[in-house]
């Protein structure tokens, strides 16, 4: 199927069993509940599903559950966290073997450290494509976050990598945002630009998004569909009215340290009856009852709680 | 295993591979033989300088046992623990132990990243792979440029409390950082060594108290730095500065920018002395320019490791 990522593609959370593990049950309902809400597509397997902490062959059954459950109707893009061009290879054609539809290739180590030679994340990039014959999405990460921010010689390179479809733009830095879309565009008008800005989604496709691929998404995902369909029409004081909604809810799932917005996000969940248990595998840890206290504030001024409903206590 | 003796050098070592990148095994016990005849105190596998971020866990078993296979009787052999999560670093731990690990040096992992850290993330990290593998362990303090993260003076002192924890390398790059660092484990109630991995500033961090060095730089003037180290230990600062001095311009040569290239130029420079045969890196890493390489040549013919006629192949 021709890959359409012009609209929202949420990461996806991974609801796991009291133990760590994944727990398929709860993954099976869940899917099928974000799917309900008609994505374009979903990313399992990246930091908000805690790819880098499963195991690669938990990564492949968690893809085959996600196939099995919604893959005749939705796009499914696996993440790609690799070290090194082999592993990403041998990686990759996993991924294909399952049956995803896409790759979000993630940032490698070897990145690090200026000036970064165009020629490492190319061929990186090249060797994914033609091991995989996949769709790729580049994803360009902020540094504080593990990733690095290309420099337009590099995007306009990468854009040329025969398999890239779209770039994932995380810098959360507004200015970088639109040079990366004028060097991507200019490289590859067909390169779909997709924003990972979760400090600014809305904002983003005032500045030229032609979808989001965010973990915010998660949670609220249907009323996020929705916005972007608005802004893409140009319907931005309905697109608005939705964001404002949100932001108190995603600024509250993203807050510091950013790293429990994966427990956060499961929080939300548990409150709204999606997924079981809030449960997130070490290292990380459970969040704190004032967190807890604090997304269930910001979901009813979503509309996505009601007010009377009791929060039970984590397990 | 006896003791380790944490006051000399510690080199980070290279990985010799073959022509298409795999590891090259009759080459690593040679180049292991070579470094293991000068006075260090112990090495350091399966760290950047080796590639371990880039090679599989088995391949990375595979190096240790090679290692203490050919020089385990002589040299404590320390092991990189590269890992994402708790699960899986307890579970490569134990398998560097199996393959005869003297001691871990443990990798920051992306968990840590985003502020402000929390302190349960990285003591519960290290608890965890200091009780369910059973050997010591190295901190690692890493410029987060490089990958890495500071950890603050509160979280280095916690650490510090955990029993297996025996010594932590400093990658800071800034003496500040550095000072504070020495005076949060001096605090401590038992001894904890602490290593420089600051390549700016080798010679000065034992003018500021370190106890040993563990440096990919190392790799290569192996026996002057373990010499330049021992001088230092024994605080004959004013000989140790001399050794130091000739040595600097090739730390700078091998470490410029872009510093990803530091272990194609280590490489290079081994195959000019004829130690490993090829200079082959894994990819992504790609090979180093010619340029690059006359500039290693000058450099290690400065430094007295090369002589001056030596043709470059």
């Amino acid at each position: 199927m021709k890959l359409d990522l012009g609209g929202l593609i949420p990461a996806t959370v991974l609801p796991m069993t009291d133990d760590g593990r994944i727990d398929e049950a709860g993954l099976r309902k869940y899917v099928r509940h974000v799917a309900a809400a008609e994505p374009k597509a979903l990313a399992i397997n990246v930091d908000t599903g805690e790819g880098p902490h499963l195991w690669p062959k938990e990564r492949l059954r968690v893809l085959e559950v996600v196939l099995e459950e919604v893959g005749d109707r939705i796009s499914i893009i696996a993440g790609l966290g690799a070290q090194f061009t082999d592993q990403a290879v041998t990686m990759a054609r996993d991924l294909k073997t399952v049956g995803v539809h896409g790759l979000l290739v993630f940032p490698i180590s070897a990145y690090q450290g200026t000036p970064l030679d165009p020629e490492v994340p190319v061929r990186y990039h090249a060797a994914i494509g033609d091991a995989s014959g996949l769709p790729l999405i580049l994803f360009q990460l902020q540094p504080a976050l593990g990733g690095v921010n290309f420099e337009p010689e590099t995007l306009s390179r990468l854009c040329m990598v025969a398999q890239v479809a779209a770039i994932k733009e995380a810098s959360f830095n507004p200015q970088l945002f639109v040079e990366v879309r004028d060097a991507v565009k200019s490289a590859r008008s067909d390169c779909v630009l997709l924003t990972g800005n979760d400090n600014f989604i809305y904002e983003s496709f005032l500045l030229g998004a032609e979808g989001a691929l965010i973990g915010f998404g998660a949670v609220a995902t249907k009323q996020q569909v929705d916005l972007i369909a608005y802004a893409l029409a140009g319907r931005h004081e309905e697109a608005r009215r939705i964001m404002d909604r949100l932001t108190p809810l995603v600024n509250a799932i993203f807050a510091p340290p950013v790293r429990n917005y994966r427990a956060r996000c499961k929080a939300a969940l548990v409150m709204q009856g999606i997924v079981d248990r809030e449960t997130v595998r070490l290292p990380l840890l459970p969040i704190s009852a004032a967190e807890r206290e604090s997304i269930r504030k910001t979901l009813i001024f979503a509309g996505e709680l009601d007010e009377n409903v009791r929060v039970a206590e984590a397990s | 295993m006896t003791k380790i003796d944490f006051k000399g050098l510690f080199p980070a070592t290279v990985l010799p591979m073959t022509q298409d990148a795999q590891i090259d095994e009759p080459a690593l016990r040679h180049y292991m033989t070579h470094i293991a005849q000068t006075t260090i105190h112990g090495v350091a596998i399966n760290v950047d300088t080796g590639e371990a971020p880039h090679l599989s866990h088995e391949e990375r078993v595979r190096v240790l046992e090679i290692v203490v296979d050919e020089i385990g009787d002589r040299l404590p052999v320390i092991a990189g623990l590269p890992a994402q999560f708790t699960e899986q670093a307890v579970a490569y731990g134990r398998d560097y132990k199996t393959a005869g690990a003297s001691a871990l040096l443990v990798f920051p992992i992306s968990a840590y990243q985003g502020s402000p850290m929390d302190p349960e993330v990285v003591v519960r990290y290290h608890a965890a792979v200091g009780d369910g593998v059973g050997l010591p362990l190295v901190l690692f303090n890493l410029l987060p440029s490089l990958g890495g993260v500071l950890l603050p003076a509160e979280i280095i002192e916690r650490l510090c409390g955990l029993a297996p924890v025996v010594a932590i390398k400093d990658a800071s790059f800034d003496a500040r950082i550095f000072v504070d660092l020495m005076a949060a484990v001096r605090q401590q109630a038992r001894p904890i060594a602490v290593l420089t991995g600051d390549d700016p500033f080798i010679h000065e961090s034992f003018v500021l108290g370190a106890d040993g060095a563990l440096l990919g730089f190392g790799a290569v003037p192996t026996r002057q730095l373990a010499e330049m180290v021992d001088l230092a230990v024994s605080g004959r600062f004013a000989e140790s500065k001399v050794v130091m001095d000739r040595l600097a311009p090739l730390e700078r040569a091998m470490f410029a920018p872009p510093v990803r290239d530091y272990r194609a130029r280590a490489k290079e420079a081994l195959v000019m002395q004829g130690i490993i045969p090829r200079a082959t890196v894994r990819e992504p890493l790609l090979p180093i320019s010619p340029a690059d390489r006359q500039g290693m040549r000058d450099a290690m013919v400065a430094a007295g490791e090369l002589a001056q006629n030596v043709a470059v192949g």
